[in-house]
């Protein structure tokens, strides 16, 4: 066969197909509306974690652990443990804050200044900052690990890590993130029926046509070919569906989303689907859509067979 | 020789024998007539050529092939050497006449700019050359019939096979179509037609084959 035919072939199908999707648009839409669905559970759930998962890299960069000191330990002193603390490996950076500073801040902050203004004493601790390595900001045991060890130390009356809670959502992370994977897993093998049964249906109003086909002398490729493309094309419209409906939801949700993190400090817009996770979703839901048809073509060729009933 | 059948029986998975023991030869350019009464056997033997059942003993040969041990992907090539003609025409309603006739080429892979010359001259052969456009449903069951013709023939098979071909038309079209076949015949194609229709035998005066409750009981040359 040479390369014309073949791709007239090809183009005739795929026109003919995207014709007869046309021609039954309610059955079409339904079962690419549901594919959609399908797929943009999964899709946005990922969108969600990688969102996430930049914002709580946002706070990891600023992590730090407060060493509240002892009252009676001095600036002098608190300095040469500052200087000293400056050498461990797992500390990027580490500040001080005197008591006259945190008072200043204190005030500015609470809104009790002349309440404060007429405390006699300065109660306030000196308090050292350590900024640790991302690398061990990102581990929870390097991180309890550091934060039990400066507790130990001498002037250091209490060590504490300001972002507990952040530790516990990475735990947690971990756990969503298999999660959207199994659900992405069930979803796919619900597309893979949905997409199976419209196949299957169209394949029991041909069946004629098919029969024919094998009697002049059609080969399996051949008959199987539109199926294939209306599997292919369903499964690409849905996936192109479900990365609508993502960014809808997405679009729907930036305003509030950046107007919690604002109150954290941060100024975070919401992504959603990168380009290469796009792709994925939308070539996941063509392929999907392909392997269904093909498997369920196969199934069904089976019956047109010499000897078999339908033939 | 084009077909050879040695000691072929067909029993059906339900128990049914429609062939025992069937013995015959058909030479390349013959046309021979398959007779018998309903049931005798005649759709089963058409089947095997066609292999739309395989054999359950003895040997099919079509064309130097061994039907039995045909390998399956080659089965849609082996088909494409025979044109098939069937009671009920089996047209698809959706497609216009021209496109119904070409669909064998369209199956082979021809070349779609001879497609139209080759699909026209089929159709100019069984004088629906005008009706084209039309789709089957529009016709009458003679012309449905003939595009049926027209689309076994459109791919130059060395044999053509029909099935009661005329069972469902009056006197005057199956005269014609039954012209059909002698006319192709004429020029070089192998026809094996099942009729019960036993005046066609005697008018034309082609060898038949006689079926009998699955048994070959005559091989005449002349009805």
């Amino acid at each position: 066969m040479t390369m014309i035919v073949w791709l007239t072939r090809h183009l005739q199908t795929l026109v003919g197909t995207l014709g007869d999707l046309s021609r039954n648009p309610f059955s079409s839409i339904l079962s690419i509306s549901v594919i959609g669905i399908a797929l943009a559970l999964p899709g946005g759930m990922f969108a969600a974690l990688e969102n996430i998962n930049k914002f709580t890299a946002e706070f990891e960069h600023g992590a730090k652990i407060s060493l509240f000191l002892s009252p009676e330990v001095s600036i002098i002193h608190a300095k040469k443990l500052q200087q000293s603390l400056a050498q461990h490996g797992d500390i990027k950076h580490i500040e001080m804050i005197t008591p006259d500073q945190a008072m200043e801040e204190f005030k500015l902050r609470s809104g009790l200044k002349d309440a404060l203004n007429s405390l006699a004493d300065n109660p306030l601790p000196v308090v050292l900052l350590a900024y640790p390595e991302d690398s061990v900001a990102r581990s929870p045991e390097k991180l309890s690990d550091l934060i039990n060890e400066l507790g130990k130390l001498e002037p250091v009356e209490l060590s504490q890590f300001d972002l507990e809670w952040i530790k516990r959502l990475t735990a947690f992370m971990e756990l969503a993130n298999r999660a959207v994977w199994v659900i992405a897993i069930i979803l796919g093998l619900g597309v893979f029926l949905v997409i199976g049964n419209t196949i299957r249906l169209a394949i029991v109003n041909r069946q004629e046509e098919i029969r024919i086909i094998k009697l002049i002398g059609g080969t399996d490729s051949f008959v199987r070919r539109p199926f294939l493309y209306s599997g292919l094309l369903q499964g690409l419209f849905g996936g192109l569906l479900a990365l609508l409906v993502i960014f809808l939801l997405f679009s729907f949700i930036s305003r509030p989303a950046s107007s919690l993190s604002s109150m954290y400090g941060i100024s975070f817009g919401l992504d959603p689907l990168q380009l290469l996770p796009s792709l994925i979703l939308v070539s996941s839901g063509a392929l999907l859509g392909w392997l269904s048809a093909r498997v369920t073509v196969g199934v069904y060729l089976r019956q047109f067979e010499p000897g078999k009933s339908q033939l | 020789m084009l077909i050879e059948f040695s000691n072929v029986t067909k029993r059906y998975p339900e128990g049914h024998e429609a062939l025992r023991d069937v013995s015959f030869v058909i030479d390349k350019g013959e046309m021979v007539f398959l007779t018998g009464h309903s049931g005798a056997g005649k759709s089963t033997l058409l089947r095997l050529v066609t292999l739309i059942e395989y054999a359950t003993r003895g040997q099919v040969i079509v064309n130097g092939q061994n039907l039995g041990r045909l390998k399956r992907p080659t089965l849609p090539y082996y088909r494409r050497q025979i044109g098939m003609v069937f009671q009920d025409h089996k047209l698809l309603h959706n497609l216009s006449v021209f496109d119904n006739v070409a669909l064998p080429l369209i199956v082979s892979g021809f070349h779609p700019r001879d497609l139209r010359r080759r699909v026209h001259a089929a159709l100019d052969k069984v004088g629906l050359l005008n009706r084209d456009r039309a789709k089957p449903i529009t016709l009458s069951g003679g012309e449905q019939q003939r595009v049926g013709i027209a689309r076994a023939v459109v791919n130059r098979p060395s044999l053509l096979v029909a099935d009661e071909p005329t069972g469902n038309l009056d006197a005057g079209l199956s005269d014609e179509i039954f012209d059909l076949f002698h006319d192709f015949n004429y020029h070089g194609v192998t026809v094996l037609v099942a009729t019960h229709d036993l005046r066609h035998i005697k008018r034309l005066g082609k060898r038949s084959l006689t079926l009998e409750d699955g048994r070959m009981i005559q091989q005449a040359n002349t009805a």
